[in-house]
């Protein structure tokens, strides 16, 4: 699978000892890490602690990653075990009996959210939304229909080229100039 | 230009989308580079906010921070050591270094005889059947093992008699300053020659989490 590509060399990297390679593996799959964690524990600075933990287990393993399965897959179980344990130690029952390992993509709804964000969390999350919805509305339609079907339909470059009667090449640049825009826009706000 | 030329790189790359030789430059280039961490994490940020309505976004560079902290006073994993097959060589020389410690080891054994005979040791026991007389030790390796089982070996010389102990202290503090021992203790016995047992202490502890 091509997305793991990125996964595989970052994780080469940190197998050798390499920290910043691992640090990117963090930005890379923290926010669908601590979404899949909400599953099981609502309060924020406990899905914090327990991403935390599965981020650490899964560096103190990484010499006995092989590759076998994607490391999102292996991280992922890393998590939903880290979270169980808390649970456990504290002795509170898991909140849903099963949890996918497509979950963490399904959405929210407002209950769960009120459950789990402190008012300053949903202020800041509604604004770095509000600004991406922003950016997005004011992008060019051939820029705002390629970072849609890539972001929200998860299309392949090679899908989203047939879906729009171009080549990968001009699918790839658009892609990079929405992001670039979006980038430009919520920059100032998360710095 | 060349500078926006990597930036559509990475956006590709965040899609999995470049081809592996340029996804390792531009790794190689990202590991070493703040800005492209920066746009590597909003990037990740626009996907998180994309990718569900009232997105959960909880994470971001405070989660990043506390796990690098964290990491800090982490030891750092070993490396998986890569296994290459032996050239014919390669597996010659071994076969014959190894061949070259024996004969130095029978020697030695053999030249240290009759100062054996003396010594009560597990290998004479053993190489001596009820009704046979004084069993006479026999040059090998096993004499040599038995040697050190005296109760004049030191033992500090004993390489070969297992201690165990046990560790109780769970305290995070010292577990990870045992293991920062551990690691560089195995990176020390790595070091010696594969296959050989080096003459060093086998440590290890059991940790429940």
């Amino acid at each position: 699978m091509a997305d793991t590509i990125p996964d595989q060399l970052l994780v080469r990297r940190a197998q050798a000892g390499d920290r910043r390679a691992f640090d990117l593996l963090v930005l890379r799959y923290q926010h669908r890490l601590a979404k899949l964690i909400a599953r099981y524990v609502r309060d924020h600075s406990e899905v914090m602690d327990v991403a935390q933990d599965s981020f650490i287990k899964a560096y103190r393993a990484l010499p006995n990653f092989r590759g076998d399965s994607a490391f999102y897959t292996w991280l992922y179980r890393i998590a939903i075990n880290t979270a169980k344990n808390h649970l456990v130690s504290r002795g509170r029952r898991t909140l849903e009996a099963a949890v996918d390992l497509d979950d963490d993509r399904r959405e929210f709804d407002h209950d769960e959210l009120r459950d789990f964000a402190t008012p300053e969390r949903i202020l800041m999350r509604d604004e770095i939304e509000r600004t991406v919805i922003e950016a997005i509305d004011e992008l060019p339609e051939d820029l705002r229909v390629a970072i849609t079907l890539r972001e929200l339909e998860g299309m392949s470059y090679e899908d989203i080229s047939v879906t729009m009667e171009c080549p990968i090449g001009t699918v790839r640049s658009r892609i990079f100039r929405a992001r670039d825009a979006i980038n430009k826009r919520l920059e100032p706000l998360i710095d | 230009m060349i500078e926006e030329k990597i930036d559509e790189s990475l956006s590709a790359l965040v899609d999995g989308e470049l081809p592996h030789a340029s996804a390792q430059r531009l790794v190689d280039r990202m590991l070493g580079d703040d800005e492209l961490r920066g746009r590597w994490r909003r990037h990740h940020l626009i996907s998180a906010a994309l990718s569900s309505q009232h997105a959960l976004i909880v994470a971001d560079e405070e989660l990043a921070s506390r796990v690098n902290a964290a990491l800090d006073a982490e030891p750092v994993p070993l490396p998986r050591p890569t296994r290459r097959p032996l050239s014919w060589g390669l597996g010659f020389a071994a076969a014959a270094g190894a061949a070259a410690l024996a004969v130095v080891v029978t020697l030695g054994v053999s030249e240290r005889q009759p100062s054996l005979s003396d010594v009560p040791t597990v290998a004479t026991l053993i190489a001596s059947p009820p009704g046979r007389g004084a069993a006479v030790p026999v040059p090998s390796v096993s004499a040599v093992v038995a040697l050190n089982t005296g109760p004049s070996a030191a033992p500090a010389d004993s390489g070969r008699v297992l201690t165990r102990m046990t560790w109780n202290d769970s305290r995070p503090a010292v577990e990870a300053r045992l293991n920062s021992y551990l690691l560089d203790h195995s990176e020390y016995l790595a070091d010696g020659v594969r296959g050989m047992l080096p003459y060093a202490r086998v440590v290890g502890y059991d940790q429940r989490n």
